[in-house]
């Protein structure tokens, strides 16, 4: 239970749901082994971490104190009826300061249903809320074993539009090719984005009152690997539409300033990876137009302006030694490719230059002191506070240069 | 004096590159090799190493009769599963539990069943038709079949 110690500081209630669902799923996956019967499979992972922060606010971080409400939860369920026929759908929790509350909700529940299946080829059809395939890490971006360290590169990876990007309703069709010594894979959905969350309101229109609703969008990924996986290469392209309501005005002539505005995210990310037996390299590069009408808010002309979000990162991850990792990673995101310091936004709106960049530099290490535990420790030098929350950080406290440290248990079944 | 404190550090660095280029092309030590079996209904005599790789990677759901793939691997820990990786998939460990993860955490597949010791994927590979699995040697009088794995 050492992950969830640390809650013991924060709230005594709390804590003990935590110790009470860790040990309930830690009984389960010691009862289940690794199927129920014959095609029902049931997996879960939790994971309790630590910020310190010298400078801003993430996850729930104060400067100078330990923040300890970073955590996550989740289970989920497949049944594997005939090889054609798959069902399966993930419950989970997930605490990060104000950014996320930890209430309870369906990750993804879908019927997957093969068309065609041989040697050489896969085709096949998913309906439901599927993930959304963006980049290499997005559809299983909450299961810590699944990342590199604590927090996946945040340039393309943000969490504070992650509800935005993470799954969607909507129908998918899906292929494998196999080729000699070549697999490619690939999936194009039509979805409806899940939009309306208080953090994506305050990322996109600056704390504007109103909510937003997704319009029907497309993604498409194909991904190449080579030699099982010696190098990997993916394209993701994506178009997402979302149209904001503005709230009334009330009594007080209180509302929202902005009109019924829409935006249109064009995105694409090319990722490569190398694979290496002690050696993994990794680089992902991203780029989103935003196409923005209709706010027409008259000292905030910069809600209908169109920019070009350039993010990228740089990653190797070192296994020095058996159940040992080293991560090393550069990452930056601008929000406005012709502004990358924010200075003509500084100018224009008064708010600081920082929000519109981050660069972070973050060294890690992961100890795996058995299969299903992981430990993590990463350290973080921040230029700029683009991914942060401006429902955690003021523009008047936002500070340039920041340095934090993530510690990480994690736990997976 | 500064400059004879700089050579000894160049000195120094060399050394330490030396032998991290040392440890580099250390020869592995020799490995075990790791027999493929299957449940001994499987009509199929000889697995491409691809076809190998999209079964133990959980892509494969079906053998060419339309029997259900049933797919039984040690833990990643046993030296067993290291040289069935390196030596049958060509691939290493760490790949296969990072594919195996995509699927089981998005939904879009499941893994494979665990066993504890090679004496139970025998068993469990006798008598799952569609099993397939991997041991060290096969014998003559164990109740699966070898696969060959080209």
């Amino acid at each position: 239970m050492i992950q969830s110690a640390p809650c013991l500081f924060v709230n005594p209630q709390l804590a003990r749901n935590c110790v009470s669902l860790f040990l309930a799923l830690n009984c389960l996956a010691t009862a289940v082994a690794s199927e129920l019967s014959e095609g029902v499979q049931l997996h879960g992972f939790a994971s309790q971490g630590v910020v310190l922060n010298t400078q801003n606010q993430f996850a729930g971080s104060t400067p100078g104190s330990a923040g300890f409400d970073a955590r996550e939860l989740g289970v989920n369920m497949s049944w594997q009826a005939t090889p054609d026929w798959l069902v399966s759908g993930q419950l989970m929790s997930r605490w990060a300061g104000p950014m996320d509350n930890g209430a309870l909700r369906v990750d993804y529940a879908f019927v997957d249903h093969l068309l065609l299946g041989n040697e050489q080829r896969n085709l096949g059809v998913r309906i439901g809320k599927v993930k959304n395939p963006y980049g290499f890490f997005n559809m299983t971006r909450d299961v810590a074993h699944t990342r590199a360290g604590i927090t996946l590169p945040q340039s393309i990876y943000q969490d504070q539009i992650r509800n935005f990007f993470l799954a969607a309703p909507g129908v998918s069709l899906y292929g494998n090719e196999e080729y000699s010594a070549d697999l490619v894979s690939w999936q194009v959905s039509v979805l409806q984005p899940e939009v309306n969350s208080p953090h994506i309101t305050a990322y996109v229109v600056d704390r504007q009152a109103g909510h937003f609703k997704g319009r029907t969008s497309m993604l498409a990924q194909a991904l190449w690997e080579q030699d099982g996986g010696k190098w990997r290469a993916g394209l993701s392209l994506g178009q997402f539409g979302i149209h904001f309501n503005p709230a009334p005005t009330d009594f007080f002539g209180m509302g929202s300033f902005a009109g019924a505005g829409d935006i249109t995210l064009n995105t694409g990310v090319v990722s490569l990876e190398h694979n290496r037996e002690e050696w993994s390299y990794t680089a992902e590069y991203a780029s989103t137009r935003q196409l923005r009408n209709g706010f027409n808010v008259p000292f905030l002309a910069i809600l209908d302006k169109d920019t070009t979000i350039e993010a990228y990162y740089l990653q190797s991850l070192w296994r020095f030694a058996p159940r040992w990792q080293a991560l090393a990673r550069y990452d930056a995101v601008y929000l406005d490719k012709q502004d990358r310091s924010g200075t003509a936004f500084a100018a224009v709106t008064g708010l600081p230059a920082a929000q519109r960049y981050a660069r972070d530099v973050t060294i890690g290490v992961r100890y795996e002191p058995s299969h299903d535990w992981s430990l993590f420790a990463e350290w973080h030098h921040v230029n700029g506070g683009a991914w942060l929350s401006k429902l955690e950080n003021t523009p008047a406290s936002l500070k340039g240069s920041w340095d934090m440290l993530l510690l990480q248990a994690a736990w997976h079944f | 004096m500064k400059l004879f404190d700089i050579y000894k550090q160049i000195k120094a660095l060399r050394f330490l590159c030396a032998m991290l280029f040392a440890l580099s092309i250390w020869p592995a030590k020799p490995v075990a090799a790791a027999e493929v079996i299957v449940h001994p209904g499987v009509q199929d005599q000889i697995l491409t190493v691809n076809l190998a790789r999209a079964m133990f990677g959980m892509r494969q759901a079906q053998w060419p009769d339309g029997t259900p793939v049933r797919v039984f691997v040690m833990p990643e820990q046993y030296s067993l599963h290291t040289n069935f990786c390196r030596e049958v998939l060509n691939i290493y460990p760490y790949q296969l539990r990072q594919s195996w993860n995509r699927l089981v955490y998005s939904g879009t597949g499941q893994a494979p069943i665990e066993v504890a010791s090679e004496q139970e994927m025998v068993q469990k590979v006798s008598v799952t038709p569609g099993a397939i699995g991997y041991i060290n040697k096969v014998i003559s009088n164990d109740p699966v079949r070898p696969m060959s794995v080209r």
